[in-house]
């Protein structure tokens, strides 16, 4: 019963990079009014894998497929049932055939209809009864193959000191609600650089296919520009993608985020824009050019806005592509166009 | 506290670095406050070795068993570490429900997303760094280890504690222990050899050492108590067993 069978066979390690232009690019809840997160000891934005991964489950869902970790602001709460008739909504199976179904096979049922499940897992139990005629082999747990770090931007920061004051309606509960302040805060500018790994052996576990991998490679810069209209998200823009395909099973890199720097004159605290960065991709180029008889495919896909220096130039994107096709080979250099999502 | 009871000395030990942007590593005292220890705890390490063997879950315990293994991990960042508060979701039984008529459509009540929704804050280290030297007495898997981490390989893709902090191991090398009277110690060191220093800082943590798969998976067979020293510093010591790898001494718990 499952199409996930054909899981992915080569590991892949993730770059992406990001900037975030007077906007706040991950909040910290505890704080007051939601203060972008910043690292005190660097003055570095924060942002966690879970905010990343908020906007690619939501680009998910309006791309069509189905996930397991709906945003609340969009989901559809309608008739909500009990999660005991999940494995029967996923299936369309009734109640008298589930007993002979094995867990393994309702795993994988589960799987083909939960994408974001496949890519970064989940926790989904059932209740004791339906777990047990399900049978042991349902795992309560399902681990991710596809890893993302928090990312520590390149630039320290600079929080805005003009903040615009809010005035909201907030409900406390039933049907009291109250009018208040809040203080909008936001960072000047801030290059955000993700750091992931896809893991071929964890694949395995949850089903992650070839065509999920190749579907990260639109959906990351796709995410970035489509899930981020919100009034506190706005100005955010992808910039630089790269998805590493190593030949050699179980090998990856590591860090290769730490290749990337800035080079420019212009001091952190001025930058406003990706105009105003030029980025220093001659470290990553080397560990590639260290490790080409591990590497199958780079995968790329650059703004047309960005500079970049190499060891040789300085220059746009054709600049990158032909530093990565000397570290690796011409033939191993592959462009991404995102809107081609072949879906 | 248990100790390890393997005689290394003369021994051929496996010495690599793992490090990363960032860590966690669970306090078990702690609850709704996700604190971390600061040095990576002996059971987390040897998880970590596992993970690069692709061993399964709860498997391997009995490797990592004091009287057949012996590990020394010499910190070798400062070890600061940040809070990123996060909102958590509850996933008991009755908390996850599914959109009616739509496979798929997977949901927490927003009910209980509204009264049940928790901001838990996690301490993270930042940048941690730990250089670890690993004895063990079974060859055959010690051998596979090598082979793996030489050849800059990993089954499952190592992290330090929790998977978003995605970690990287490297300079590694075959080294061998040998005994010294040196009394000033770069590894983490068992409380009771410590010799506190005036004007110096002692840091203590204790942590879980030793685990037994059981029937519901695992528990924690030992702890030990151990002082630690950020970056390049040492710890004084008095009447320790301590080794010498590499151009360190340590001491193996």
């Amino acid at each position: 019963m499952s199409d996930t069978t054909d899981t992915v066979e080569n590991r892949s390690e993730i770059v992406f990079l990001y900037d975030a232009e007077d906007t706040n690019p991950n909040g910290n809840p505890l704080s007051a009014n939601d203060k972008p997160r910043i690292d005190e000891s660097t003055g570095k934005a924060v942002v966690t894998d879970v905010r990343l991964k908020r906007y690619l489950r939501d680009q998910l869902d309006d791309d069509g497929h189905e996930i397991y970790i709906k945003n609340p602001s969009k989901a559809d709460y309608e008739g909500a049932i009990d999660r005991d008739d999940l494995f029967k909504a996923v299936t369309g199976l009734e109640e008298d055939d589930i007993e002979d179904y094995t867990g393994a096979e309702a795993a994988d049922a589960f799987l083909n209809n939960a994408v974001d499940v496949r890519y970064f897992g989940a926790t989904a139990s059932f209740s004791s009864e339906f777990q047990s005629a399900l049978g042991d082999g349902f795992p309560g747990q399902f681990i991710g193959p596809v890893q993302f770090s928090h990312a520590r931007s390149l630039n320290t920061v600079v929080q805005k000191s003009e903040s615009k004051q809010l005035s909201t309606v907030v409900s406390s509960g039933g049907d009291s609600e109250q009018g208040t302040f809040a203080t909008d805060n936001r960072l000047q500018y801030a290059l955000v650089p993700f750091h992931g790994i896809v893991n071929e052996v964890g694949a395995e576990s949850t089903g992650l296919t070839e065509a999920d991998v190749s579907r990260l490679d639109t959906l990351l810069w796709r995410a970035l520009k489509n899930q981020t209209l919100t009034r506190s998200k706005m100005g955010h823009h992808p910039q630089l993608y790269l998805r590493v395909e190593y030949s050699t099973d179980e090998y990856h890199i590591g860090r290769l985020d730490d290749g990337l720097a800035m080079s420019q004159d212009t001091p952190d605290t001025e930058l406003r824009n990706i105009t105003d960065v030029v980025l220093d991709v001659s470290r990553l180029s080397e560990e590639l050019d260290r490790s080409t008889e591990h590497i199958d495919t780079v995968h790329v896909k650059a703004n047309p806005h960005l500079k970049v220096q190499t060891k040789d130039d300085t220059g746009g994107p054709d600049q990158l592509v032909t530093a990565l096709e000397g570290a690796v080979g011409e033939g191993a250099v592959e462009r991404i166009d995102v809107y081609d999502t072949g879906e | 506290m248990t100790r390890t009871s393997l005689d290394v000395t003369g021994r051929d030990c496996l010495s690599f670095t793992v490090s990363g942007p960032w860590a966690h590593f669970r306090r078990l005292d702690t609850t709704t406050e996700k604190l971390t220890y600061r040095v990576i705890p002996r059971t987390t390490a040897a998880g970590l070795v596992a993970a690069v063997l692709g061993e399964p879950r709860d498997s391997y315990y009995d490797t990592f068993a004091p009287e057949v293994s012996a590990m020394a991990i010499t910190p070798l960042s400062s070890l600061e570490t940040m809070p990123i508060p996060q909102l958590t979701l509850p996933t008991e039984e009755g908390d996850i429900q599914t959109a009616d008529g739509v496979s798929g459509k997977t949901v927490v009540d927003p009910g209980t997303i509204a009264t049940e929704r928790k901001r838990r804050t996690f301490e993270y280290i930042v940048d941690p760094a730990y250089r670890i030297d690993l004895v063990l007495d079974d060859d055959a898997v010690f051998e596979r280890v090598a082979e793996q981490l030489l050849a800059g390989r990993a089954t499952y893709t190592p992290y330090l504690g929790k998977s978003e902090c995605l970690a990287t191991i490297d300079d590694v090398e075959r080294t061998t222990v040998t005994d010294t009277d040196a009394t000033s110690v770069h590894s983490t060191v068992p409380e009771e050899h410590v010799v506190p220093g005036a004007g110096k800082q002692l840091r203590i943590e204790r942590t879980p050492a030793y685990m037994k798969a059981d029937e519901t998976g695992r528990r924690t067979t030992g702890f030990v108590s151990y002082a630690y020293s950020g970056g390049d510093e040492t710890l004084t010591v008095s009447d320790a067993p301590t080794k010498e790898v590499e151009d360190r001494t340590v001491c193996f718990i």
